[in-house]
C-alpha cells in the first residue's frame, strides 16, 4: 500500500515536473530577480549596483513621466474595460437570439481576437488617417469636421481604446455566450408569466446569473488593460507628445532603451502591487457576491 | 505515509532548476579555441564569429555577398550574422550583454554609443588601427570616426556617411511650374518660394505638397543647424542645453511655419497615421520636394524611379550657414570577445575596400550606402553607381564636414524619446507653440545635465 502510494506520488510529481520546473525558471525566477533588481541601478552593460529604495523614491517623487504614464494607463483602463464589457455582453445577447446567420457572425466577431495585433493596428491606422481615412469620411456624414484621430492629444487614447475594444470583444463575447446558454429557459418563462418584459427579464434574471462570467471578464480585462503595450507600441509610439505613453510602454523604454533595468523593475513591481490590490478588492467585494448568490 | 514535505520538494525542485540554469549557462559559453593562438587554431578548427547588425543581410544592404566573400577568403572562420530589426536591436544586444554572451562584432548607433563605451563593453581598437598600415583612421571622414573616438581611443569604425542633407525633388513638377532646379547655393527662402509654387490645393484639401522634412525633432532638424542653432553647448561634452538659443528657436519656427503658416509641408502627423513616409508621398506625385538621408533612396529605388527625380544638397540658412543633422552606426568589437583578432579582421574587411566591393557586387541594382571609408567613397563603387543614375552623389560626403551628431550624453536617448520627440510632435500637430515646446525641452535637458 505504502509502495503504491509513493509510486503514485512520484509518477504524479514526474508528470507535473516539466511544467513546474519551467514555471520556476521562467516565471518564479524572474519574479524574484525582478524584485531584487528593483533595488539596484542596472544598465544591463555592467554589474548591478545596490541602491536600496532609491528607484522607488525617484519614481514617486521626481519622475513626472511616471505619473503621466500611470494616469494614461488608468484612463486607458477606464476607456476600454467598461465599454468593452458592455459591447461584448450586448453582442453575446444578440448572438444568443438564435437569429439567422448567427454562426457566421460569431466567427466574424472572433476573427479580430486571433488576428495579429500588428495587422490590426496598421489597418486601423489607415482607418483613422486624418487625410484619407475612412473614419473622417463617416463622421463627415454627421457634419463632424475631420480629425487627426491618432495624432491629436485629445483623440489619440480614445482611438487606441476603440481599436482594442474591437479586437478583444469577440473573446469576452464567447465567455458571455457560454454563460447565456446556461441560463435555464424555465426562469425566463416564469418571469414572463409574472409579467416581466424583456428588459426586466434581462436585468433581473439573466444578468444576476451571469455574475460569475462578468466577474471573470472584469478581472481578466482589468489585468490585461493595466498591462497595455502592443497596440500603443504599433499605433502611436506613446505620442503625440506623451498622450498615449502607457505605463508598460514606459517600463519597456526604461528597461531596453534607456539602460535603466533596475528602475524598470521597480516600476514593474509598483504595477504588480497596483494590479494585486485592484484584483484583491474585486475578489473581496465582487467575487463572493458573484458566486454566493448562485442558486 | 512517507510523502515528501512541500518544503523538501521545493528544495529538490529548486536545486534541479538551478542546475538546469547552470547547464544553460555552460552551453552559452563559446567552446571555441583560446584567443592567444587564434591564428593557429583557426586553420584546424572552425571558429565562429557572431556579428550583430540591424542591417538586413540582403540586396538592399549588399551584405548578402559580403559574408560569403569573407568566409571564402578566411577558411576556418564561420560568420554567424544575427540580424534584428532596428526597433528590437538594442533590447536584444543589451540582453545578450547582460547574459554575458555578447556578439563578437556589433553595430552600435551613435546616440547610445557613449553608454557602451562608458560601461566598458567595447574593445579599444586604437592599438589595432595603429598597427595596421593599410587601414587607417585617417581613411574615414574625420567627423564620423571622431564620433566614435572617446578620450583619444577609437571604439568603433563608422559604416556609412549619410547626413540628412539630400533634397530630393520631382523634376517634372519643376518643369511644369517653370521653376529652375534647386542648386547647391539655395537658401531657405529659395526653398520656400519653390515650395509655394509647387503646392496645389483642391478645395480645402492639399493635393500636392511642396516640401517635407523627414527628420523634424529639434536635435535633428535641418533648420536648426543651418540657422547656426544648436541644442547644447558642445557635442562632445555637453554641459548646457541651448534649446532656448534664439537661433534654435528661429530655426524650429521656420519649420513650423512651413507646416502651419505657409501650409506647403504636411505635418509629420500625416505620415505617422498612415504608416507612410516622405518617399511614399514623393513616389505617388503628391510631394514635390523632400529632405531626408540618402538611405531613403537606397531602401526604395523603385519607388523613386516612378517619378523623374533629382537630388541636390539641402539649402543653407539665411546667413549662408551649412548644417546637417546626422545619425550613423559604427561597428565595434566586444571587449570580452574570445576572438579579438578575427573580430578586427572582420571589421576591417567589412568597413574597408573588400567589404564595399562585395557589397557593391551583391547590391540591388548596384546601389549602396555612401561608405564612410573614403577610398571606397571616392571609388567607382559609390560615385559611379550605375542604375538608375543619381545626380550629385558627392553631396553625402560633402555634407559630412557640416554634419552634427546629437550631443554625446548618456541620457540623450532618454531625453530624445521622452522629451525632444514628443515635444516636437506637439509643434507638428499644432498643439504647442515653438517657444513652449522648446522651453519644455530646455528645462528637461537642463535638469538631466545637472543630475549627471
Amino acid at each position: 500500500m505504502l509502495r503504491t502510494n509513493r509510486q503514485h506520488l512520484l509518477v504524479g510529481l514526474a508528470f507535473i515536473a516539466p511544467n513546474f520546473i519551467a514555471f520556476l525558471i521562467f516565471v518564479a525566477g524572474p519574479v524574484v530577480a525582478g524584485l531584487l533588481l528593483s533595488f539596484t541601478e542596472w544598465d544591463l552593460l555592467s554589474t548591478p549596483r545596490w541602491v536600496g529604495i532609491n528607484n522607488y523614491v525617484t519614481l514617486l517623487t521626481r519622475d513626472n513621466l511616471f505619473w503621466t504614464s500611470l494616469w494614461n494607463t488608468v484612463y486607458y483602463v477606464l476607456l476600454t474595460v467598461p465599454a468593452g464589457i458592455i459591447v461584448s455582453l450586448g453582442l453575446a445577447v444578440i448572438m444568443n437570439q438564435g437569429l439567422f446567420g448567427t454562426r457566421v457572425y460569431r466567427t466574424v466577431f472572433f476573427i479580430p481576437v486571433v488576428a495579429s495585433t500588428i495587422a490590426v493596428a496598421l489597418a486601423w491606422k489607415w482607418f483613422y488617417n486624418g487625410e484619407f481615412g475612412v473614419l473622417n469620411w463617416i463622421t463627415s456624414w454627421f457634419g463632424i469636421p475631420p480629425q487627426n484621430w491618432l495624432t491629436d492629444s485629445t483623440w489619440a487614447m480614445p482611438s487606441v481604446a476603440l481599436t482594442v475594444i474591437w479586437k478583444t470583444m469577440g473573446y469576452n463575447m464567447v465567455i458571455f455566450l457560454a454563460g447565456l446558454q446556461d441560463v435555464p429557459q424555465s426562469l425566463h418563462e416564469a418571469a414572463e408569466i409574472d409579467g416581466a418584459n424583456s428588459w426586466q427579464r434581462f436585468w433581473s434574471v439573466t444578468l444576476p446569473l451571469l455574475r460569475p462570467h462578468l466577474f471573470f471578464v472584469l478581472v481578466i480585462s482589468l489585468i490585461g488593460a493595466f498591462q497595455a503595450f502592443d497596440m500603443v507600441y504599433v499605433m502611436t509610439n506613446g505620442g503625440p507628445g506623451n498622450a498615449t505613453r502607457v505605463y508598460n510602454y514606459y517600463i519597456w523604454e526604461n528597461a531596453f532603451q534607456f539602460f535603466k533595468m533596475g528602475y524598470a523593475s521597480a516600476m514593474a513591481y509598483i504595477l504588480f502591487l497596483l494590479i494585486f490590490v485592484v484584483t484583491l478588492v474585486q475578489v473581496r467585494y465582487l467575487g463572493r457576491r458573484a458566486y454566493s448568490e448562485l442558486g | 505515509m512517507n510523502s515528501l514535505s512541500r518544503r523538501n520538494f521545493l528544495k529538490v525542485a529548486g536545486a534541479g532548476s538551478v542546475s538546469l540554469v547552470l547547464a544553460a549557462c555552460a552551453t552559452a559559453t563559446p567552446a571555441a579555441a583560446p584567443s592567444s593562438q587564434e591564428g593557429a587554431a583557426a586553420s584546424e578548427t572552425v571558429q565562429k564569429l557572431v556579428v550583430a547588425s540591424f542591417y538586413a543581410v540582403d540586396q538592399t544592404s549588399g551584405w548578402a555577398g559580403l559574408v560569403d566573400a569573407f568566409e571564402q577568403e578566411n577558411p576556418g572562420i564561420q560568420v554567424e550574422t544575427q540580424v534584428t530589426p532596428s526597433t528590437e536591436y538594442l533590447p536584444k544586444i543589451l540582453t545578450q550583454i547582460a547574459a554575458d554572451t555578447p556578439p563578437d562584432v556589433l553595430g552600435v548607433e551613435n546616440t547610445p554609443f557613449i553608454q557602451f563605451v562608458r560601461k566598458n563593453v567595447l574593445l579599444d581598437l586604437t592599438p589595432k588601427l595603429e598597427a595596421d598600415q593599410a587601414f587607417k583612421a585617417t581613411d574615414f571622414f574625420p567627423k564620423l570616426i571622431g564620433r566614435y573616438t572617446i578620450d583619444n581611443k577609437v571604439y568603433g569604425i563608422p559604416y556609412d556617411v549619410q547626413p540628412i542633407c539630400c533634397l530630393f525633388y520631382n523634376k517634372g513638377e519643376f518643369d511644369e511650374a517653370g521653376l529652375t532646379y534647386p542648386t547647391n547655393e539655395w537658401r531657405w527662402d529659395d526653398l520656400l518660394t519653390a515650395a509655394q509654387a509647387l503646392t496645389k490645393t483642391e478645395g480645402n484639401r492639399t493635393s500636392q505638397y511642396g516640401f517635407f522634412l523627414g527628420e523634424t525633432a529639434a536635435d535633428r532638424n535641418l533648420f536648426v543647424y543651418s540657422n547656426g542653432g544648436q541644442v547644447a553647448d558642445s557635442v562632445e561634452s555637453p554641459t548646457k542645453a541651448t534649446f532656448n538659443d534664439p537661433k534654435t528657436v528661429e530655426g524650429m519656427q521656420y519649420w513650423a511655419d512651413l507646416v502651419h503658416k505657409h501650409k506647403v509641408a504636411p505635418s509629420p502627423a500625416f505620415f505617422q497615421q498612415g504608416g507612410m513616409n516622405g518617399s511614399d508621398l514623393f513616389a505617388t506625385g503628391r510631394l514635390a520636394m523632400f529632405v531626408g538621408g540618402y538611405w531613403e533612396f537606397v531602401f526604395a529605388p523603385d519607388k523613386f524611379s516612378q517619378v523623374p527625380f533629382g537630388m541636390q544638397i539641402a539649402p543653407v540658412g539665411p546667413e549662408g550657414i551649412r548644417g546637417y543633422a546626422t545619425g550613423g552606426t559604427a561597428y565595434c568589437a566586444s571587449q570580452t570577445t574570445k576572438h579579438q583578432d578575427t573580430a578586427w579582421e572582420f571589421i576591417k574587411y567589412f568597413m574597408g575596400m573588400p567589404g564595399w566591393e562585395a557589397a557593391f557586387a551583391a547590391a540591388n541594382k548596384g546601389i549602396i550606402y555612401p561608405p564612410a571609408y573614403i577610398p571606397a567613397y571616392n571609388s567607382e563603387l559609390y560615385l559611379a553607381q550605375p542604375n538608375p543614375p543619381v545626380e550629385n552623389l558627392n553631396i553625402n560626403g560633402d555634407a559630412a564636414e557640416f554634419a552634427w551628431f546629437t550631443p554625446h550624453h548618456e541620457k540623450w536617448v532618454e531625453l530624445r524619446d521622452t522629451v525632444i520627440i514628443p515635444q516636437t510632435e506637439l509643434i507638428g500637430n499644432g498643439e504647442k507653440t515653438v517657444e513652449e515646446a522648446l522651453a519644455e525641452m530646455q528645462s528637461a535637458v537642463e535638469r538631466a545635465f545637472a543630475e549627471s
